[in-house]
């Protein structure tokens, strides 16, 4: 198998780009009541071709076409899907307005909840000009191929994207597809993750310090945009993200520290402007954090069996990516590049411990909360956790690199 | 170690394979559903066949509110299915004819509008 040339790979960026700023342009459209024709986003994905030499565009080609298979042979089933994030879309599409369900009909269908996929599944309805009971899911993969373009940029070695593809299959499981968002927030955190990796990994080279690295940048911007348009415990992913992303300034050239913030501030003040507004003028807010939130945390750790509860689910949900996540810090401390590893790091321990805190807190009953949410909602760590630890598997066994920079950096030789 | 690393891209391609034979075996999709994708009126499995039946009525009556019986309403899924499939005819609380599936369910006073196979609607103004 052959190195990929970084000439190559940057279509692959390029189509990533390109495929999220759609995304992002669809939401904005539909404030206009209009939309992103979804052959726009087919159109730009078709200019894969331009490296169908690598192994990477087939892999991509075949999981696209499995996932149409998939979705066009099947209807929405999913009870949070119908209920929730596609019968938004149906509304965006029926009202033509992104704000539609703000006006909370009904009750239980959770207005607070960010509208990426449903604008996308509004503008595929609109495209063929009905909505039935599977053309609208075609949004999924809409929302999904960019962050699996952004991977096959970044594993440029057939192996690692292999692998990572097949963690994807197994681990978001019929998640990946049903309408829910979970797993598709999971590959764009894991995705972030990795970005975060390879930011750091240059900092400590001369010319990185004063190189804006925009192309990272431009990336981890797009990606943090996603996490927060896709449901709302992407704002807690996202800002903890960026909390992980600001100490790289440790290392920056002040040159460059101003312009940087205001492109990583952008994603915040686009989801500001575009849905948190809008839900404070119609009075939504979500349910997490109901007034007694101390009460309820004192009930829990006045509570063993529920302690005890909690403990035993993370322990089966995340327990083996605890141990994942243990061994690839072993090995990259070892062949010294744990540094540059330590941000994503702690933004997994980070996110499992805050959902950690807030399901000590949650107003629903633990049991019930665990049982029907903990697999998705800890996969977001958990694939990020696969990535980590497949960029410490091609780095030793293949002396890798990702495709972004070539220097080698001073936190390794450290 | 040339041959290692051959080994182990032939095995990642190998584990794609079973990864994505796994993937489409746990996806409750049919190859035969593919030709129905573009019915505008495509079926569902999600949709039961009282909730079928209250569309067609509320087409074939044109109206644009409905109540649900209270036995209907203790059903949260019959609740959630006629709530999103129906839409844009939204269900409501007063003062809009009801649905129910038997006449016991709502008042004696009440009049039946339409009635299908399933569930029948009301006018009990």
């Amino acid at each position: 198998m052959t190195a990929v040339k970084p000439l190559t790979n940057k279509i692959f960026w390029w189509i990533a780009i390109v495929l999220m700023a759609l995304n992002l342009l669809n939401l904005l459209a539909w404030t206009a009541g209009n939309y992103v024709h979804p052959a726009l986003f087919g159109l730009t994905f078709l200019t894969i071709f331009a490296v169908w030499r690598q192994s990477n565009t087939w892999v991509l080609l075949a999981l696209t076409a499995m996932f149409f298979m998939i979705i066009l042979g099947s209807s929405i089933i999913a009870w949070d899907a119908r209920s929730i994030w596609f019968f938004h879309g149906k509304r965006i599409f029926i009202d033509s307005n992104l704000y539609s369900q703000l006006d909370k009909y009904p009750g239980w269908s959770h207005a607070d909840y960010p509208v990426l996929v449903p604008a996308l599944a509004a503008s595929v309805a609109s495209a063929f000009g009905f909505w039935n009971e599977a053309l609208p899911r075609i949004a999924v993969v809409i929302a999904v191929i960019p962050g699996l373009v952004l991977f096959a940029w970044m594993y440029n070695r057939a192996i690692l994207f292999n692998l990572w593809s097949s963690a994807i299959l197994v681990i978001g499981g019929n998640m990946l597809l049903n309408g829910y968002m979970d797993a598709i927030l999971a590959i764009y955190c894991a995705a972030a993750s990795l970005i975060l990796i390879e930011i750091y990994r240059h900092l400590t080279v001369k010319s990185a310090i004063q190189e804006p690295q925009w192309r990272l940048q431009i990336s981890f911007a797009l990606v943090l945009s996603h996490i927060l348009f896709l449901k709302n415990e992407g704002l807690l992913a996202a800002l903890m993200l960026w909390i992980c992303w600001l100490p790289q300034f440790y290392w920056r050239s002040a040159r460059i520290v101003g312009s940087q913030l205001f492109v990583s501030l952008l994603p915040f003040l686009f989801y500001f402007f575009v849905w948190k507004l809008p839900l404070i003028k119609n009075g939504i807010s979500g349910d997490t954090f109901l007034p007694g939130i101390l009460l309820r945390l004192f009930a829990f750790l006045q509570n063993t069996s529920q302690m005890l509860e909690l403990a035993a689910t993370f322990a089966s949900v995340c327990g083996i990516y605890v141990a994942l996540l243990a061994i690839s810090f072993a090995f990259a401390i070892r062949h010294r590049f744990a540094l540059s590893l330590l941000p994503s790091a702690v933004f997994i321990t980070g996110y499992w411990t805050a959902l950690l805190c807030i399901y000590m807190i949650t107003p629903h009953g633990l049991s019930w909360i665990l049982l029907t949410t903990a697999d998705r909602t800890w996969m977001t760590a958990n694939l990020s956790v696969v990535s980590l630890a497949l960029y410490v598997f091609g780095r030793i066994f293949f002396n890798d690199k990702l495709n972004v920079l070539t220097q080698k950096s001073n936190l390794e030789l450290a | 170690m040339q041959l290692g690393r051959s080994f182990a891209v032939i095995s990642s391609y190998l584990i794609l394979v079973a990864s994505l034979i796994y993937f489409m075996m746990h996806e409750p999709w049919r190859y035969a559903e593919i030709s129905t994708a573009l019915d505008r009126e495509k079926s569902s499995p999600a949709i039961s066949e009282v909730v079928l039946d209250m569309k067609a009525i509320a087409l074939a009556g044109s109206y644009t509110r409905f109540q649900l019986s209270k036995a209907l309403q203790a059903d949260a899924l019959t609740v959630q299915r006629a709530t999103e499939y129906l839409y844009p005819i939204r269900i409501v609380q007063e003062n809009a004819p009801i649905f129910a599936e038997n006449p016991h369910d709502v008042e004696t006073m009440c009049r039946e509008l339409i009635a299908r196979k399933s569930v029948a609607v009301y006018d009990c103004g």
